[in-house]
């Protein structure tokens, strides 16, 4: 049980995605033009990472480690074609609202990032545990730079006018600059807030720098420490 | 050589289990997509209360070259008979195109309008996919064709503008008179002249949508700010 709430733990604050492992930063820059976006691409993601986790753990042992990535990818690109259908069919009002995010899920390295460094090699549960961890560190970063963003550059949150009337929005949050500004700005704060308290206990804290344990990557980086 | 072969056929079986839930997904959703890629019947009935089913009407007489043109026409029925028309037209805005839908009902009124795709410019033209903007259109009459106003929409063939977004608007209302000059001349068979309705009431000549500042467009300070009480900028 500890196990799996450890999980959740790492994929809420511990390996947040967005922030400490800094992936899928092309949708996340995209998608957080508003509060609203950002939650339905970030479930969509979820669904996907829980299918995609659960399959792929469930058939680790005989996949065989040379070909896993092609494996993988022929999982999850199945997966989310079948999402996109099911959604097209039998929900069009949400599939219209997310639009282009749904098949832009196969390329968000978090589900692959996943898949490698740690369904591929766990059982079923935790894997699914992971998947809700990460899936939903990824959601609520999402929502926090989609709000901020929502808020400066349109005075709402989630189409509800917020800000004063006489409050002009700066419109600059909602286009692409706004993505860099904020996401750079609250990247800069929780790294602030990991130094200020590995400080205190003496220890490295974990920034963009010395995070290469969990990345596949890692071995053929030159950045890395690994 | 044999690893190779080994390799390749697990590959093969992945292959083949994924090609086989996807073509089975494909059959149970295939209908019910294309159905539902015209117009989706939760719109169709936002648009058209009481709509059932749709017959598509022949658009092949339209310039679909032009700036603003029908891409598409339906017949709308519901329980008891024809219920109106919805039209699915594409027009020109500020950006790139807009696509959205016109239903006018049987009663020869404006049932409503969706904007469904757009690329204007956020927080200005993109405006106009906001409930307040559209639900301008909602009842008005056809017979003199929609007129885009910058100041409180006061007769009854007038809608609210977006301020800052002259021409974003004016590509909307220029969509909605594409649709009901086609519903009269094809439809009803009646005469309609689009380009006499085709106008901006109290505009002032500016074409530039990120014109915000009041001092550049000449209209007086007292009634810039009236007019972004009445319309739709809030």
């Amino acid at each position: 049980m500890n196990k799996l709430v450890e999980r959740l733990k790492n994929g809420l604050i511990t390996e947040n995605p967005t922030f400490v492992q800094v992936l899928a930063m092309c949708p996340t820059l995209a998608v957080t033009t508003s509060a609203k976006n950002a939650v339905g691409m970030g479930i969509a993601t979820l669904v996907v990472l829980i299918f995609s986790n659960a399959m792929i753990s469930a058939v680790r042992k005989f996949i065989p480690d040379k070909i896993r990535i092609p494996g993988y990818i022929v999982i999850i690109a199945s997966f989310v074609t079948i999402i996109e259908m099911v959604m097209e069919a039998y929900l069009p009002a949400l599939y219209t609202a997310l639009g282009i995010f749904i098949p832009l899920i196969v390329v968000n390295c978090i589900i692959l990032g996943r898949a490698e460094a740690y369904a591929g090699k766990n059982p079923v549960l935790p894997s699914i545990f992971d998947a809700i961890g990460m899936g939903l560190g990824f959601t609520i970063s999402l929502i926090a730079v989609g709000t901020i963003r929502e808020l400066v550059g349109a005075g709402t949150f989630f189409g509800m006018q917020i800000m004063p009337l006489a409050y002009k929005p700066a419109s600059i949050m909602i286009l692409p600059p706004g993505a860099f500004f904020t996401l750079g700005a609250l990247m800069a704060v929780i790294n602030y807030i990991n130094i200020k308290k590995a400080k205190k206990k003496g220890t490295k804290a974990r920034t963009l720098e010395h995070n290469c344990e969990s990345c596949s990557m890692a071995s053929a980086c030159h950045g890395s420490n690994q | 050589m044999k690893q190779y072969f080994k390799l390749g056929m697990i590959l093969f079986v992945i292959c083949a289990i994924a090609a086989l839930s996807l073509g089975f997904v494909n059959g149970l959703t295939k209908d019910i997509i294309a159905e539902n890629r015209d117009i989706s019947s939760s719109d169709l009935v936002e648009l058209l209360p009481g709509a059932v089913d749709k017959k598509e009407v022949n658009t092949s007489n339209v310039d679909k070259e032009a700036k603003a043109y029908v891409d598409k026409a339906f017949e709308v029925s519901g329980n008891d008979g024809l219920v109106g028309y919805v039209f699915k037209v594409v027009t020109g805005g500020f950006h790139g195109d807009i696509e959205m839908f016109v239903a006018i009902s049987k009663e020869d009124k404006l049932s409503g309008i969706k904007i469904t795709s757009q690329s204007e410019t956020a927080g200005l033209g993109a405006r106009i996919s906001e409930e307040k903007f559209m639900a301008g259109f909602k009842n008005k009459n056809i017979e003199k064709g929609i007129s885009m106003t910058k100041t409180a929409a006061s007769k009854d063939n007038e809608v609210d503008a977006i301020t800052g977004a002259t021409v974003s608007s004016t590509a909307v209302g220029k969509g909605v008179n594409t649709a009901i000059a086609f519903y009269m001349e094809t439809i009803k068979g009646v005469e309609f002249n689009l380009d006499e309705q085709d106008s901006t009431s109290g505009a002032t000549g500016e074409a530039s949508e990120e014109d915000t500042s009041s001092g550049a467009t000449g209209e007086a300070e007292g009634e810039n700010d009236t007019t972004s009480e009445a319309s739709v900028s809030e």
